[in-house]
């Protein structure tokens, strides 16, 4: 872990993208299920879906809440704060929302599918399936990814829908803002395509870079109590890296 | 030593060379184990018991040399005739490895689900049978938590079973049990093997169980077999690795120290 | 097996819930619902200089959003602006003798399209067009106006 040089560290860093490269061609070339199959992504799917949805509803009906007042605060001074539903939407849409669910998704659902294999791993359950004849990845690996991947743009449609829903409660309960308004300044500002869409997709691609950074790094952790430490540790470090640097990627590629 | 040439032998390891790093585990490692019986394969920790474990099962491919199972060659299996083979072995765990999100029954159940097309009923018949056969039959809905670490390796033995495997492997079947379930997993190991006419290979350091349970044992030290034959005979031979393994001395060819400069040197240093 | 059951209920109700944040966001926050295609209906006025106006602008009249502006081209024979507005549906009882004019919100605000009711019976319908239609104020003109009739008062005195 410590150490070497620049170089070094460089290679390492490179040899894991090269491995986790074709850790995905590996799910992806398996990418054929039975219904049984399903039924085990559908139990992932809770797993992963549904236990995330607390933090990360909490989570967006506060972000909306403080976007609105900060918006507000800061339209008002040049009457414009009508706009404030649309301030928030924009910022929401297009980063804030698939941006913030995403880290939220890699500190809560990506560690755990990380530890889970990793535990499995060093319990030995891998090497069972293997010696009776069952591909590990198919079994294990391929559920939890796609449970993951189609997770993360649902948690990031709640997440901007309540976060919409924060800021409406502030603006219209709190500082009286005429609700028709606040939508139809909304509407006319937030574009389909280029907000919309173009934030759904950014989910899309977050949910799959996280859902493989979690599944790599329990997969090939260190079959030992500290080996799985370091795995949830680096799903969370190298997954909210790259969701920013993706992140600042897409929004050049997008616009 | 081994006198088993009118016997036909299983498993055929020949001349295996296996590395891992700079480190030779295995040195041209030749080991010959017989049809129905219980086969014993001990030695210190870290000498490569494991290893020769994973190479009868493919996991590990040797550097040079022959791993022959059944009159098949192991170590130039392509993935597609591994899972073939590895269907008709059995092999349990040192951690049992039960899987932690399915319950007893489902377990055991698995294999037969995954390379069978056989209906429920029928499944659900081979289970209990394999499941009563080591007592747990009423421990089906149970989940591996809530399992003692001996009716987990029980469950897992009934796992192991169930596709009426030739051939079981047991890795450490002992480690981490009381005395109580230690002796029930030894009696089930030996029945198993009787009734089924099976061959077995346990890996362990457990002497004084491998006295009532094998019929053959081999001693591993430093990659080479040390000595091999009836426990009878190994408690009678006179080799001082082998005195020393058992009965359990600190000292001898397996060095108390690890290597070393000379400890004035050290000192004084 | 129950247990199976409910977890695979409820990540199938996750989804579904998903899916229902995606079709209301879709619908109620971005310019695909609101005035949409189907509860609206399309007018177009001719301005000779609309400014910066721009589409997606509201409409309104007496201040209240009733629209949005559908696009702007310019008319290739008289070089006027063709400014096509979205109606929402629910006023459809705009006077065929309305007028258009382009506002500015503030002094510096974004520039809207105010529409000024007439009193004629007769209703405007899909794809109608306004006959009277006042031009942005454009600050430049406002100011070099203001210089040539200065100029030109100055010349009156004389």
């Amino acid at each position: 872990m410590t150490g070497g040089g620049i170089i070094d560290q460089t290679n390492r860093a490179l040899r894991d993208i090269g491995l986790c490269g074709l850790f995905l061609l590996q799910i992806v070339g398996r990418l054929r299920l039975s219904t049984r199959q399903w039924g085990e992504v559908m139990r992932q799917l809770y797993f992963i879906g549904t236990r995330s949805l607390v933090i990360i509803l909490t989570s967006a009906f506060f972000v909306g809440m403080v976007l609105g007042l900060q918006g507000y605060n800061t339209l008002v001074q040049f009457g414009a704060s009508e706009s404030v539903g649309a301030v928030v939407a924009l910022t929401l849409f297009r980063e804030l929302g698939p941006v913030l669910t995403a880290l939220l998704f890699a500190g809560r659902a990506g560690t755990s599918i990380a530890a889970e294999i990793g535990l499995m791993k060093a319990t030995e359950q891998l090497d069972a399936l293997e010696l009776m004849a069952i591909d590990p990845i198919e079994r294990v690996v391929l559920p939890r990814f796609i449970a993951a991947v189609l997770a993360l743009p649902m948690l990031t449609a709640l997440f901007n829908m309540l976060a919409v829903l924060g800021s409406y409660l502030f603006a219209v309960e709190w500082t009286h803002l005429d609700q028709g308004l606040f939508w139809s300044r909304m509407q006319s500002v937030v574009d389909f395509q280029a907000d919309y869409v173009s934030g759904f997709i950014k989910s899309v691609v977050f949910g799959i870079v996280i859902a493989l950074i979690s599944v790599f790094q329990g997969y090939t952790a260190e079959p030992t109590g500290r080996g799985v430490a370091i795995a949830t540790t680096q799903t969370v470090i190298v997954g909210s890296i790259i969701v920013l640097v993706l992140d600042f990627v897409l929004t050049a590629l997008l616009i | 030593m081994m006198d088993n040439s009118e016997q036909t032998a299983f498993i055929e390891l020949e001349n295996v060379v296996f590395r891992r790093g700079p480190r030779t585990i295995l040195d041209d490692f030749s080991l010959s184990i017989p049809q129905g019986k219980v086969v014993a394969i001990m030695g210190p920790s870290g000498v490569g018991k494991s290893t020769v474990l994973k190479l009868i099962t493919g996991q590990l491919k040797p550097a040079s040399g022959r791993v022959i199972v059944n009159g098949q060659r192991v170590d130039v299996m392509s993935d597609r005739q591994l899972n073939q083979y590895r269907k008709t072995l059995g092999v349990m765990l040192q951690n049992s490895a039960l899987f932690t999100d399915l319950s007893v029954y489902e377990n055991v159940a698995l294999p037969v689900r995954e390379h069978t097309g056989l209906t429920e009923t029928i499944i659900r018949r081979l289970v209990l049978t394999k499941l009563h056969a080591v007592g747990l039959r009423g421990a089906l809905d149970l989940y591996p938590r809530e399992l003692s670490g001996g009716m987990a390796r029980r469950v897992a033995l009934a796992r192991a079973l169930v596709l009426d495997p030739a051939l079981v492997l047991y890795d450490e079947p002992f480690t981490g049990l009381d005395p109580i379930a230690v002796a029930t997993v030894n009696q089930l190991i030996g029945h198993v093997n009787r009734a089924l006419s099976l061959t077995s290979v346990l890996v362990t350091h457990n002497v004084e169980q491998i006295n009532q349970l094998a019929d053959l044992a081999v001693i591993l030290v430093e990659g080479k077999v040390a000595a091999s034959g009836s426990p009878e005979q190994l408690i009678e031979d006179q080799s001082p690795a082998v005195r020393q393994f058992m009965n359990g001395l600190p000292d001898g060819p397996v060095p108390f120290h690890y290597p070393a400069r000379d400890l004035s040197e050290d000192l004084l240093a | 097996m129950k247990i199976n059951q409910s977890v695979e209920l409820t990540a199938g109700l996750f989804m579904l819930l998903g899916l229902a944040a995606l079709l209301f966001l879709a619908f109620e926050a971005t310019d695909v619902g609101g005035f949409g295609k189907e509860g609206s209906y399309q007018i177009s006025a001719r301005f000779s200089n609309v400014g910066d106006l721009k589409p997606r602008a509201p409409v309104a009249v007496a201040g209240v959003n009733i629209g949005t502006i559908e696009a702007i081209t310019l008319e290739p024979d008289s070089f006027e602006a063709l400014v096509t507005m979205t109606i929402d549906a629910r006023y459809d009882q705009l006077p065929t003798d309305t007028s258009a004019s382009i506002y500015t919100k503030g002094v510096l605000g974004d520039k809207y399209v105010e529409l000024e009711p007439g009193g004629s019976p007769d209703y405007l319908r899909n794809g109608d067009e306004l006959f009277i239609a006042q031009s942005a104020v454009v600050l430049e003109e406002l100011v070099s106006k203001y210089l040539f009739n200065s100029d030109t008062e100055s010349s009156d005195e004389e």
